[in-house]
């Protein structure tokens, strides 16, 4: 079976010198203008997930290098090679403009959490329907108030609904390469300005958050 | 909160975000998208993740460029 790390622009430069799941050398298909980055398996590869996880993220890391990357969902695996060159003739325009949306830019992480929420949980029931709600919008408010001024810094911005208990925020924003720092130093100044908020910031990451629709 | 607590906390804060990222995004290419490797199913091991201090963990094989402290 094939395993497949990534979708990426430019199938004439050389693949990078990383090694994917269990140590298995890297295979670029191309199609067109597009390649599709995998390693061959003659059966399941038995790796720890914790180690297959990193090992599928550093080979896309080391792609986005030199070009533009769409990372693929984790786990995706194919027959044949055939079998992965089908879709990406199917899908050529939409993995196109996906590559032009990410080039150059990456993923960061924010989360926010209330550390005393998060510390009492299981949080005491709401006394009434109203205070319930009032404590829904003051979480939605504080969530915003964290939210607006890192989208305003991004090319894109996703937050997720479904937050845990005490969590404030978990949400992604597409940065210009160049403005990774910047966008740290205002997860910074957010910190400083909300106290009563633990923010935590990870990345940059390959723009998992900004990709999902390409492949439909 | 020490400093040896604080990288622990942090590495599983990178490793958290990893795996909502490697499991609910990314292009979906169709094939079989399988999410056990070596027996290990990535949800369960997500909910151990969020629940276990990471120096606990097996092999993270964490690159320690990844977490920055906000």
């Amino acid at each position: 079976m094939i395993w497949v790390y990534a979708i990426c622009e430019r199938p004439e430069l050389r693949l990078p010198p990383v090694r994917g799941l269990a140590e298995a050398p890297l295979e670029g298909i191309a199609e067109g203008a597009l390649l599709a980055v995998a390693s061959r398996h003659e059966r399941e590869p038995e790796e720890p997930a914790l180690d297959a996880l990193w090992a599928h993220e550093r080979v896309i890391e080391a792609l986005m290098a030199d070009r533009a990357v769409l990372p693929l969902r984790f786990g995706t695996r194919m027959p044949d090679a055939d079998a992965v060159r089908t879709p990406l003739a199917a899908r050529r325009e939409h993995l196109l403009e996906a590559l032009d949306r990410v080039r150059g830019r990456v993923e960061l992480a924010v989360r926010a959490i209330q550390p005393e929420a998060v510390a009492a949980a299981p949080a005491a029931p709401a006394a009434s329907g109203r205070e319930y709600l009032r404590a829904r919008l003051s979480i939605r408010r504080s969530g915003a108030s964290l939210h607006e001024p890192l989208a305003a810094l991004a090319v894109a911005a996703r937050h997720r609904p479904d937050l845990a208990p005490g969590e404030l925020l978990r949400a992604s924003y597409l940065v210009e390469q160049p403005s990774v720092a910047g966008f740290r130093s205002a997860v910074e100044r957010l910190q400083r300005e909300h106290p009563e908020a633990a923010l935590l910031c990870t990345g940059p990451w390959p723009a998992y958050s900004f990709v999902e629709q390409a492949g439909e | 909160m020490s400093t040896r607590h604080r990288v622990a906390a942090q590495r599983e804060v990178a490793l958290v975000d990893l795996i909502d990222r490697l499991l609910a995004g990314g292009v979906v290419l169709g094939g079989d998208i399988t999410l056990s490797i070596a027996d290990v199913n990535l949800v369960d091991l997500y909910l151990r993740v969020l629940i276990t201090p990471s120096e606990e963990l097996e092999s993270p094989a964490y690159p320690p460029g990844k977490a920055r402290p906000a």
